[in-house]
């Protein structure tokens, strides 16, 4: 009974100890998901046209979590990157047609991709996808979180490939599954509400009730024009123009990405140390705190026995104990300085992306603004000759 | 004595008869040759001209009716002209200044309007062509820019390299002379080649001077350009493809013609 009791308290600081050393593992994936491939000949009247639209930013999110790490600028860098990323891997698949980042929806392609940036660093990406077609019909919204490890920055200086690609691979086989569900007759439908909606935009006086938007929001075909219909003749020589625009937009986010994947991985490299160094800082300040604490409560309740070694080995503990504790507090400084090495390196990436972020903006707007303007004197001309045809004029 | 008085008196009184004779006919002469025209213009007036230029005096009235005349004239052509362009005429008119039609009074057929309206579709599809080219012609600037930044951050070793081969082949001289010694003439004319070499890059990165001598003999200097007609134009100095080239060029000189 004596010596149960008397045992007791070292029991309870050793068990309080190997509690501790436990906690904070971290579960990160070190198999990247392999990137499906569109194995049957797709016909080309099947094809459908893919934009990849930016991404939000989530700024509004961080702000609320009062997240300091989230620097706009760069999350502004990163709602195009990543945006452009995620199609260059749809593209691979060869399941589709085009697939363009593109500024808006303005632009009408067959399929959309919406994304949001929910959690972004060298060590976690957080994403929400949601896709819709060309005729307003919602295909799926779904969350991807990935996490990776040291091995994802083990390739050497250079980085060969996105340390989260396994995650753009999982968008893209989802992408690809979902595609391949669609019938040959749903595929050509999309395509046909497509160019009739380009059409429309174009020349609603010559195809505004070859489509119809039904009560629940959605597009759908009423008939489909003369193949040799003159007006739609001109049209398709306005659709390749806007090809052109979208493949010109194309470039200058490709640029855009070129300049920016070097800081970038270097930015993402960087924090994963940072916030790996954090992690184990936080774990040893906490064990040590929690141990210190402990080994001070063993100590008092040990000396408080009758014994004179236990009485002596109580003082060792609190001794102990109280040295833990201290120890913790100055792992808790050392974790801010590199709290404040992780501040330093996103405002040194935000110093380098934000003016090739306003660059890119100011070509978009611009561009964007001259094809907006020529394409309001077509939708002029076509209504003049629309006119002209038949007369009425 | 009273004969040769009155003889004198009848001589004065003849020669005042035929000045008199004289003067009658100068005028007359001079109204007949007024009213010619006049009279070829009657034919065609209107028959109000006509009856009011019965009812005057036949001295004023030949003046008057030949005014009336005129204004009469010109009152039937406006006529005539409200007549051909009848109750469309004015929508035709809006319609050929909205379209931009050659001559604006100038009636064209559907067919006509239809080919005058998509020959400025086809030209601002050229233009939208030139200003999708001339972006283009922006990003590979860009894009080279940025590989000659990259090439920087590299090139830092490529002397080194280009020093190695120079002093490998200068290795029986001992100690080979450093581009900052000078002295040697094997290290000058390294240092000549180098320099020529770095400023014929220099000159292929900068397109100016290239696109310059693209420009056709017949095109202008392009100071008084628009902004439509300056980005053909710039389209047409950074095309390398000659074919697409001179067709910008064309597309040039028919927007300077319409200018």
């Amino acid at each position: 009974m004596y010596l149960k009791s008397r045992s007791n308290p070292f029991i309870l600081v050793l068990a309080l100890l190997t509690l501790v050393s436990c906690g904070g593992q971290r579960i990160t994936s070190t198999v990247v998901t392999p990137l499906e491939h569109q194995t049957i000949d797709v016909d080309e009247s099947q094809l459908l046209d893919l934009a990849v639209l930016p991404f939000s930013p989530g700024l509004e999110e961080a702000a609320q979590k009062d997240d300091l790490t989230v620097l706009p600028a760069v999350r502004n860098a990163e709602s195009q990157y990543l945006a452009n990323t995620l199609a260059s891997t749809i593209q691979q698949t060869t399941a589709w047609g085009a697939v363009r980042a593109v500024p808006s929806r303005d632009t009408v392609v067959d399929v959309y991709v919406d994304g949001k940036i929910i959690h972004s660093d060298g060590e976690k990406l957080a994403l929400d996808i949601s896709v819709t077609d060309v005729s307003n019909r919602h295909w799926y919204t779904k969350s991807y979180t990935e996490m990776v490890g040291q091995y994802a920055y083990k390739n050497g200086s250079k980085i060969k490939r996105d340390p989260f690609q396994g995650l753009f691979n999982r968008i893209a086989n989802d992408l690809l599954e979902y595609r391949q569900q669609l019938s040959a007759d749903e595929a050509k439908k999309l395509r046909a509400v497509s160019s009739l909606k380009f059409a429309r935009d174009f020349s609603p006086e010559a195809f505004g009730d070859h489509i119809r938007e039904t009560p629940g929001g959605q597009l759908e075909v009423i008939r489909l024009p003369a193949e040799n219909d003159p007006i739609l003749r001109r049209i398709a020589r306005i659709r390749e123009r806007d090809y052109l625009f979208v493949d010109t937009m194309q470039e200058h986010y490709d640029a855009f990405s070129r300049r920016m994947e070097k800081p970038y991985q270097s930015w993402r490299r960087a924090t994963y140390e940072e916030l790996a160094s954090v992690r184990e800082l936080k774990r040893q300040s906490r064990n040590r705190t929690i141990g210190g604490v402990a080994a001070i409560i063993g100590g008092i309740l040990a000396s408080g026995s009758n014994n004179g070694s236990a009485q002596a080995a109580g003082a060792v503990t609190i001794g102990a104990g109280a040295l833990l504790v201290k120890s913790g507090l100055s792992k808790r400084a050392e974790l801010k300085i590199h709290e404040g090495a992780l501040a330093e390196l996103g405002q040194s990436l935000e110093a380098e992306v934000e003016p090739q972020v306003i660059e890119l903006e100011d070509r978009t707007i611009t561009l964007t603004g001259n094809v907006e303007a020529q394409y309001t004197q077509w939708k002029a001309l076509l209504r003049e000759i629309y006119k002209a045809e038949r007369g009425e004029i | 004595m009273n004969i040769a008085k009155i003889k004198s008196g009848i001589f004065v009184c003849a020669i005042a008869l035929l000045l008199a004779g004289c003067q009658s006919m100068q005028s007359s002469s001079s109204s007949s040759s007024a009213s010619t025209p006049s009279t070829s213009q009657s034919s065609q007036s209107s028959p109000a001209a006509s009856s009011s230029s019965q009812s005057s005096s036949p001295s004023d009235s030949q003046q008057q009716s030949s005014s009336e005349r005129q204004s009469g004239a010109e009152e039937a052509a406006y006529d005539e002209a409200d007549e051909r362009q009848g109750p469309t005429g004015e929508a035709a008119s809006d319609q050929a200044q909205e379209s931009g039609m050659p001559g604006g009074g100038e009636i064209l057929s559907e067919e006509e309007a239809v080919a005058v309206l998509d020959e400025q579709f086809d030209e601002s599809i050229a233009v939208f062509d030139g200003m999708i080219i001339n972006e283009r012609a922006t990003v590979q600037a860009i894009e080279s820019e940025y590989s000659d930044d990259e090439e920087e951050v590299f090139g830092d070793d490529n002397p080194l390299f280009e020093e190695a081969d120079i002093n490998e082949d200068s290795d029986g001289n001992g100690e080979p002379a450093s581009p900052t010694e000078g002295g040697g003439g094997a290290a000058s004319d390294v240092n000549a080649e180098k320099g020529d070499g770095t400023l014929a890059s220099g000159s292929n990165s900068m397109p100016s001077p290239r696109a310059g001598a693209r420009v056709p003999a017949d095109i202008p200097d392009g100071s008084d350009d628009d902004i439509v007609a300056r980005q053909i134009r710039e389209a047409a100095m950074k095309e390398a493809d000659p074919v697409l080239r001179e067709k910008l060029w064309e597309e040039y000189r028919k927007y300077k013609r319409g200018q």
